[in-house]
């Protein structure tokens, strides 16, 4: 069932809505909707699962981002489609008497149909705001018809997590980034609340002062492999202490996958960033231990840190290129 | 001494706080329990907190530490606010919660304060910051930093120290002075930070943001564009339990003097070349010192002192100030104040400020309106018994501080169908419901920007004294009036009749918020 989807019947079809739920909201309590907007979001999937968890995230994303949000849904088989559906989630802020709504767009599509959803995307976007396209199946990256659509954003999010091959992953997202776009991975966001504890570690004037003499740098990790955010943590830390070995080591099988701890040493001195029991890192600095709530790390959250950062971001920037030089690297 | 921290990411992490110690003198008093450790509880939640931190709890009551993580614990748990309390965070939090029982006027109490904080220091690595936080009377202020001084708590020999004080910064012009002769004994004025907490405000800082982020608007920000401005702070509610010190400071001590000349200055300062403390303190002093100070002639035109007495509302009978309970029956306590100001610059010449302040006033509300100039020459005008009326309403631009934050700026649209009649309709931001994210609380930015020795948003000597300026002529005209005029508006209104004469004098009205 191959149809056309147009631009402007899309954005009729958006008035009307609003016009629809600034009635529905007048008769319930006079206060009528806000229409907030900051950016047009592109979430692209290619398979109904991606795409259905896809939406829910985006419904909670968009109360801190509001926005357009239109939802590609790539159909990698079956007939020719191209269809498409016109919706608003709104939501009233606790405390608050109007309701906050934003507005959804939900575009079907056989692969064969990807100019067609193109064109009708470059004609739905809002205008003057920023583009982000969050692909949700990352594997769409590789696909040759798909670089079309990369073409209407500026940035793009992925989950590098998600992909098997961390040299192949680190490859295509540093190609990207340097043919021009604004890269952002989930998987570089899970190591915030890491880096930032490290970053205390060297708040004491003693341990910057020993950032020449830190010789040894442990990452422990699960796997045979390393992953994107053992490379990006190697590629960050060693880009900061130039003295030191940085050895990665295979760490507790029980635990999620990634980064586990991160042990440095200089001399006797030492410290060290640990998962500990649930939801906590352990910060031990030269034998004293102190523990932090690992904020959560659901897709939401790691997708609102990175829409937080409206610019460019020099730091993961400069992990992703150096962290291509660890994906083949040996656990001891 | 070592460079910058190289592990910093400014874009993501939130900014850094050098391991410290905060020394709340009061601590078993209300303001440690319902403000300040439920804040620095959340910012232990939020991951902003270093490793090496404590809180050192001073108050006369003898109290175990152990005791005093009970009794802060059932306050964080009452007092947090859009926050989970979490039982594991809160464990490690209280590990690095001390008390110390101790006497502001007793010198050896300092003494046995220095030689805890050490071990506070040695046992939590520290490093030997200190913040003291005066959450006392007014009155101890001075004997706070005399003893801190005289037993070297305030050398910053070993690490930084920081004093924190709350407004009012003196009862008087003179007083104010003596407070600064008594803290600079032994406090350089860099080590000083006087709280008011308006500037802790998410959206007073959104004003920031709002004027020196979005240049279209600043070509208008002047005396050519804008008519009038008008500042309003008004509250529902009476002097509830806080009777002993209003009856004395009164609506334009209260608010006038600190918050809302505050508010004034950052509405209507220069931009400074660069967002730091120096800077933007400097030109809000400029600003505050650009404040025409009216004659004892001119005071009475231009400013109206108020109290509320009895009314019905809403079928509620309310009593007068005067009948309070522990007021005084014959209290000369304004609990209103407006007054006009202008600011005496190119920018601002000739354009009137009018601020009002006042309690029991019909809704709890603080905004600033900026209406700007009407159009030059009317073409939208309709009949109205026999009567050309202009339809095209000046523009507003409201900037409203609480309850609901946000920014709306009314201008004038075509009523539908035929004809070509106007109406106003108002484009609204709503700060909270268009960021769906958790702000934080004022004292959770005082508290954070004190301990990062940011002062952007704390006042200075120069800007309290600039205010004193302002305030005090109005003060001693009104305490020199022989008649009673008290009360003189019903609780539940706006404020007296004499206040909408005051703008009345020049053209003007007051609007409702």
């Amino acid at each position: 069932m191959a149809t056309a989807v147009q631009p402007e019947k899309i954005l009729k079809e958006l008035a009307n809505l609003w016009v629809d739920l600034a009635k529905e909201d007048s008769a319930k309590s006079a206060n009528g909707v806000i229409r907030a907007c900051s950016m047009t979001l592109l979430i692209a999937s290619a398979s109904e699962e991606d795409a259905e968890s896809a939406a829910e995230t985006a419904a909670e994303l968009l109360r801190a981002h509001p926005g357009r949000a239109i939802s590609l849904r790539f159909q990698t088989s079956g007939e020719s489609v191209l269809e498409s559906r016109v919706f608003a989630r709104c939501w009233m802020p606790y405390g608050q008497r109007q309701q906050l709504c934003s507005e959804q767009i939900e575009i079907s599509a056989s692969m064969d149909r990807l100019a067609d959803v193109y064109a009708a995307v470059l004609g739905i976007t809002v205008p003057d705001l920023p583009v982000v396209l969050w692909t949700t199946t990352p594997s769409l990256l590789f696909r040759p018809e798909f670089a079309e659509m990369l073409m209407l954003a500026r940035t793009v999010i992925i989950d590098t997590a998600k992909l098997p091959d961390t040299r192949l992953a680190l490859t295509r997202v540093n190609e990207l980034f340097q043919q021009g776009w604004r890269m952002k991975d989930l998987n570089w966001s899970r190591l915030t609340v890491w880096r930032e504890a490290i970053a205390h570690v060297f708040e004491h004037d003693s341990w910057r002062e020993l950032i020449p003499l830190i010789d040894a740098v442990t990452i422990s990790h699960r796997g045979t492999t390393l992953s994107t955010d053992v490379c990006y943590m190697a590629a960050w830390l060693g880009a900061r202490l130039p003295a030191a070995k940085i050895t990665f080591i295979n760490g507790a099988e029980n635990v999620d996958e990634g980064v586990q701890s991160v042990s440095i040493a200089a001399g006797v001195r030492h410290a060290s960033v640990s998962s500990s029991e649930s939801g906590r890192l352990a910060i031990d600095v030269d034998g004293k231990q102190h523990k932090v709530l690992m904020p959560p790390q659901t897709e939401q959250a790691l997708l609102h840190e990175e829409l937080s950062i409206a610019g460019r971001d020099p730091i993961f920037e400069q992990a992703l290129t150096g962290a291509i030089k660890y994906s083949g690297a040996p656990n001891v | 001494m070592p460079g910058d921290n190289p592990f910093l990411d400014p874009q993501r992490f939130e900014r850094r706080i050098e391991p410290c110690v905060v020394v709340i003198f009061g601590a078993s008093g209300d303001l440690a329990k319902r403000k300040l450790v439920p804040a620095l509880y959340r910012l232990a939640y939020e991951r902003r907190l270093p490793p090496g931190f404590a809180i050192l709890g001073v108050s006369r009551t003898p109290l175990s530490d152990d005791d005093f993580r009970a009794k802060m614990k059932e306050s964080v748990q009452k007092y947090l606010e859009n926050s989970p309390f979490d039982e594991s965070l809160w464990n490690e939090f209280a590990r690095g919660l001390f008390y110390e029982a101790g006497d502001i006027g007793d010198t050896a109490s300092f003494v046995e304060l220095g030689k805890r904080l050490d071990v506070v220091a040695a046992e939590r690595n520290t490093s030997g910051n200190v913040l003291f936080y005066l959450s006392t009377q007014p009155s101890q202020y001075g004997p706070a930093a005399a003893g801190l001084g005289k037993a070297g708590l305030a050398k910053q020999d070993k690490g930084w120290r920081r004093l924190i004080i709350e407004k009012p910064f003196g009862h008087d012009q003179q007083s104010a002075r003596e407070l600064e002769v008594s803290l600079h004994e032994f406090f350089a004025e860099n080590q000083l930070y006087r709280i008011d907490h308006y500037l802790g405000k998410e959206t007073v800082q959104n004003i920031l943001a709002f004027r020196f982020g979005n240049p279209i608007f600043e070509p208008l920000w002047n005396r050519n564009y804008i008519n009038h401005v008008q500042i309003t702070a008004a509250e529902s509610i009476g002097v509830e339990d806080r009777i002993q010190y209003y009856q004395d400071a009164g609506a334009l001590r209260d608010m006038i003097q600190n918050h809302l000349l505050q508010v004034m200055a950052t509405v209507t300062m220069e931009p400074s070349a660069v967002f730091e403390a120096t800077a933007v303190r400097d030109e809000r002093a400029k600003l505050l010192r650009s404040i025409r100070i009216w004659k004892p002639e001119e005071v009475m035109e231009n400013t109206v002192a108020g109290q509320y007495g009895p009314a019905s509302i809403a079928g509620q009978n309310v009593v007068g100030f005067r009948q309070e309970p522990k007021a005084d029956p014959k209290a000369k306590t304004a609990t209103f104040a407006a007054a006009t100001f202008f600011v005496e610059n190119w920018r601002w010449a000739d354009v009137p400020f009018y601020i009002r302040t006042g309690k029991r006033m019909p809704k709890r509300v603080t905004d600033i309106a900026i209406r700007f100039n009407s159009v030059p020459h009317s073409l939208f005008k309709t009949m109205s018994d026999g009567e050309q009326i202009e339809t095209a309403r000046p523009n507003v631009l409201v900037l409203r501080i609480q309850p609901e934050e946000g920014i709306s700026l009314r201008f004038s649209s075509k009523q539908p169908g035929a004809g070509m009649t106007l109406r106003p309709v108002s484009m609204d931001f709503n700060y909270g419901s268009s960021f769906g994210v958790r702000t934080p609380a004022a004292y959770e930015t005082l508290l954070l920007d004190a301990m990062l020795g940011d002062a952007t948003l704390y006042t200075r000597q120069d800007m309290v004294e600039a205010s004193w300026s302002v305030v005090q002529p109005i003060l001693d005209t009104w305490a020199a009036r022989a008649d009673d005029p008290f009360p003189n508006y019903d609780a539940g209104t706006w404020g007296p009749k004499a206040s909408d004469e005051m703008l009345a004098r020049r053209g003007h009205t007051w609007r409702v918020p």
